[in-house]
């Protein structure tokens, strides 16, 4: 009997093996997908062939290149105000990019400094903030953008504003797990007795080991902010025409669907693509840095 | 007990009057009300008639004070476009928006159940795997591009069902079906590790060894505790739930507090929109104070916490 358990065993060690080796090569497609997405982000003025606003309504409506009526001229067909959905997918990667990095690094400051502030002190601060962040974690983001869009107007700032008010929380939450953990661990009680400040020990100490979830935490956002940023832009909250926002593109086909198909289908196609690029990555980000943290 | 239920009840409360603040702050934040009110033929004399009536004049402390008053009474001013109570315009919308909340979260919740569970005991078979992509898609397609795919598919090509409107249970199919999906993915995976760490502990697997069939173990002891962690990230669900409602109505065209707020914010009706987002953000307080009692009572070690 023991040796056929040896044989089963390195049955399974070899399908883990393959298994890695498979997970490993299925790793590029995301990194491609998001390569092409920076590029086209930076690049955008040199790889669009066409202007992302300019209108030319002789143009109205063509169909993607490879489909039967489409012109060459326009890979991915034209909207109803015959503007190349192609070029303005590619100007829309700015949109997306900078907006998830914009609120990232907005929400993760403020969240990594509420969380430590919180896991280090503990006690009633500590319950405080985090009934705080219990209640910013349950308000949805939407809410906030439509009562600010109503008043400042739909925008890049209303969004990035609304997405901040109450995006810290995710972070605070598990950088004030860590905080806490930390606060026990023995080179901050050393710290402690040599008489190091409180606001030392949390930027000198507990910081520089908070990094690694902060990394992960980050990285698991950017797929769900180039989402909220769509669909707030596709709710008309967000970003305002003419500018190219993926979510605002989706809402432009939305009349058209029944002759123009495409105007909505490649925007949503992309963000779709982007996100499970995002969020693959992050997976993978965190199984190498922290797989502490895979509940997240 | 009683002293948790206290505890909890007092800082939603609390809560509350955040929300509460936070809405008139960040509608002070972004301007004079009394500006957006006005025509391309108004006059100066209008502006400030307007500032009067919306009480605009009066020191900021007081409108606040003037503010909650109104809302303690029941009182959400009135529209700015029919100058109709903004309460009233919200109890004719809320039907249909709890009517597509309720059953898509209905829905949600036996499909978690079942797939859940099921991809927890056969954990890395296919069916686990399948189970994985579902959630991994749902959580990556952005919820108001599925609808419209939805309705390229089933309305546009097909025609079998309606894209729009409230007339017959056939209109809610495709709305409620793509809800679902959305709110879907984030249950089934609570679902599923909290039933692998419940399949894990000693109680099942005394259950085992004393010879309760596998089918008992799983669906009433293994399951029955696994349910609790769902529990805890209620407020996650629901916020979920609640944007979705406001996408899906906008989606399928669809008369519900979605549309009500989003209107209301394309025209800059300023109380609708007001009235909507407190409305619905005081549901998810409530509501997540009555999950926390709930789960409370379920389990011993939170509110021993309190005594």
């Amino acid at each position: 009997m023991e040796y056929l358990r040896d044989i089963n065993e390195a049955k399974i060690e070899k399908r883990m093996e393959l298994r890695r080796k498979f997970s490993r090569l299925m790793l590029i497609i995301p990194v491609v997908i998001l390569a092409l997405l920076i590029l086209s982000a930076i690049f955008a003025p040199l790889l669009a062939p066409y202007s992302p606003t300019e209108i030319a309504m002789t143009e109205r409506l063509q169909p993607p290149s490879f489909l039967k009526g489409g012109s060459p001229k326009h890979f991915l067909g034209t909207d109803s105000l015959g503007r190349d959905v192609f070029s303005r997918i590619i100007y829309g990667a700015r949109i997306s990019l900078s907006f998830s990095l914009i609120v990232i690094f907005i929400t993760g400051t403020v969240g990594t400094i509420l969380g430590i502030i919180s896991g280090y002190f503990g006690g009633r601060l500590d319950s405080f903030i985090m009934r705080f962040t219990d209640v910013a974690l349950s308000i949805p983001a939407i809410l906030i953008a439509i009562i600010l869009a109503v008043g400042l107007g739909p925008s890049f700032k209303t969004i990035v504003i609304a997405s901040s008010i109450l995006g810290w929380s995710g972070y605070a939450r598990v950088i004030r797990g860590e905080a806490m953990r930390l606060r026990e661990v023995d080179f901050v009680a050393q710290a402690r007795i040599i008489g190091s400040s409180r606001m030392r020990i949390m930027i000198k100490h507990i910081f520089p080991n908070v990094i690694n979830p902060l990394i992960i935490i980050a990285t698991m956002m950017v797929g769900l902010m180039i989402i909220i940023e769509a669909t707030l832009s596709y709710l008309g909250a967000g970003i305002p025409p003419p500018n190219p926002s993926w979510g605002a593109m989706v809402n432009d086909g939305r009349n058209y669907l029944e002759t123009a198909w495409w105007i909505s289908f490649f925007p949503g196609f992309c963000i779709g693509l982007v996100v499970l690029s995002c969020n693959y990555l992050g997976d993978w980000i965190r199984d190498k840095l922290d797989p502490r943290l895979r509940r997240l | 007990m009683i002293r948790f239920i206290l505890v909890r009840f007092l800082q939603t409360v609390l809560a509350l009057l955040g929300v509460i603040t936070l809405v008139f702050l960040l509608v002070r934040l972004s301007g004079d009300p009394a500006l957006m009110m006005m025509t391309s033929g108004s006059m100066e004399e209008d502006l400030v008639r307007i500032r009067q009536q919306l009480g605009l004049d009066k020191p900021q402390i007081v409108q606040y004070g003037i503010y909650l008053k109104g809302l303690v009474t029941g009182n959400l001013g009135e529209s700015f476009r029919n100058n109709r109570p903004v309460a009233e315009l919200i109890s004719e919308a809320l039907p249909n928006s709890l009517r597509l909340a309720v059953s898509s979260f209905i829905a949600s919740m036996i499909i978690a159940l079942l797939l859940g569970v099921l991809a927890a005991t056969k954990r890395d078979t296919i069916f686990d795997n399948g189970v994985k992509m579902l959630a991994v898609l749902g959580q990556a397609m952005p919820d108001f591009w599925v609808g419209i795919m939805v309705i390229l598919i089933f309305s546009v090509h097909w025609q079998i069902f309606p894209a729009s409107g409230t007339d017959s249970p056939k209109h809610y199919v495709l709305p409620v079906a793509v809800l679902t999906f959305y709110i879907l993915p984030g249950i089934m995976r609570i679902i599923r590790s909290s039933m692998l760490d419940v399949l894990d502990s000693e109680y099942i697997k005394l259950a085992r060894i004393k010879g309760v069939p596998e089918k008992l173990v799983i669906w009433k002891h293994a399951l029955r505790n696994a349910l609790i962690a769902p529990l805890t990230t209620a407020g996650l669900i629901l916020a979920g739930l609640i944007a979705g409602v406001v996408v899906i109505e906008y989606v399928f065209t669809m008369p519900g507090l979605g549309s009500l707020s989003l209107e209301g914010m394309a025209l800059r009706d300023f109380p609708v929109v007001q009235g909507v987002v407190l409305v619905l953000s005081s549901a998810v307080l409530v509501i997540n104070f009555l999950v926390e009692v709930l789960y409370a009572v379920i389990d011993p070690q939170i509110r021993y916490q309190y005594t």
